[in-house]
């Protein structure tokens, strides 16, 4: 039970859920975060020869859960620091649950759902002007026009402030996707013929 | 994690002197996060939990008080140093004046120990 692989099923649905709950911040700083973790758990790893399961189980908990992460990170931009009111009531937040076998087990409603007492938390809309150019370049632009579209449109979509990198990664593969595809497809029928 | 009571104010405390510590410790020399966040949880009661550093590591960056340089690693991934920058020199050295006034009077006030 105790493998390398369940090891690393447990590092990559911790950072999942973090991803998940880092949503409402802004992109850059979504992103810093994760390096951040990231970084932190591959450093505890090699420092302290961490392979099996239980051992990365504990130093997950040591990091804390994402939501308690996510929590300190918009309590740590209300501004005045130090000066607003805070509610009383201490966040509870679950703790690190042993995720249940295979499968992902981040809840889907954490960005949403922060313990309370952490105030209305300030989600960016991901769609300004930008975002909306690029996605309509992308997919009407890349009919119209098939190959001025998506190269017009794919800068457009890595300018963006408002998404994040795994946004930006998910645009990319579904712009240049059907078409490395479709590159693949000829080379394989001009080889066969 | 922090039954309410008398834990409250405490983490209120740590949270607000928490920055001045990962200041201090970069005033003595550079270091990346993880052994920044080690060093700052071996001190009992100063770190409940450690992914909670890395917001403040994000914001103290953002506000010039400390810079980040990338350095390759012999074991894994490059790392990311902190080091302490002037801004960030300048509000240690008026924190510690400002903290240890307020510590005085707090022992003042308070019984025990302090005649």
């Amino acid at each position: 039970m105790t493998t390398p692989r369940a090891a690393e099923q447990l590092v990559e649905v911790y950072l999942d859920r973090l991803d998940w709950a880092a949503a409402g911040l802004p992109p850059d700083r979504r992103d810093d975060l994760l390096d951040g973790i990231r970084e932190h758990i591959a450093a505890a790893r090699a420092a302290d020869g961490v392979a099996d399961e239980a051992a990365v189980r504990t130093l997950l908990d040591r990091l804390g859960t994402p939501e308690e992460i996510v929590a300190a990170a918009h309590d740590d931009d209300s501004p005045p620091r130090g000066a607003a009111p805070r509610d009383p009531v201490p966040p509870e937040v679950a703790p690190f649950p042993a995720p249940p076998g295979p499968g992902p087990s981040g809840p889907p409603g954490a960005a949403a759902t922060l313990p309370g007492g952490w105030g209305p938390v300030p989600t960016a809309s991901p769609w300004g002007p930008l975002e909306v150019a690029a996605v309509v370049l992308l997919g009407l632009g890349g009919c119209v026009l098939p190959v001025v579209g998506t190269l017009v449109g794919l800068p457009l979509a890595f300018l963006s402030s408002r998404w994040s990198r795994r946004d930006k990664g998910v645009a990319a593969v579904l712009a240049l996707g059907p078409a490395v595809v479709a590159v693949l497809f000829v080379l394989l029928a001009g080889m066969v013929a | 994690m922090e039954p309410g009571g008398a834990q409250q104010p405490l983490s209120q405390l740590r949270r607000g002197v928490l920055e001045y510590c990962v200041l201090s410790l970069l005033a003595r020399e550079e270091l990346y996060g993880f052994d920044l966040v080690r060093r700052l949880a071996e001190v009992d009661g100063m770190v409940i939990t450690e992914g909670t550093i890395y917001p403040l590591l994000s914001r103290l960056r953002r506000e010039g008080r400390v810079t980040t340089t990338w350095v390759e690693s012999e074991a894994g991934p490059p790392r990311r140093y902190y080091a302490l920058a002037p801004a960030g020199r300048r509000a240690l050295t008026t924190f510690v004046e400002e903290w240890r006034r307020f510590r005085d009077a707090v022992d003042h006030l308070l019984p025990g120990e302090t005649p």
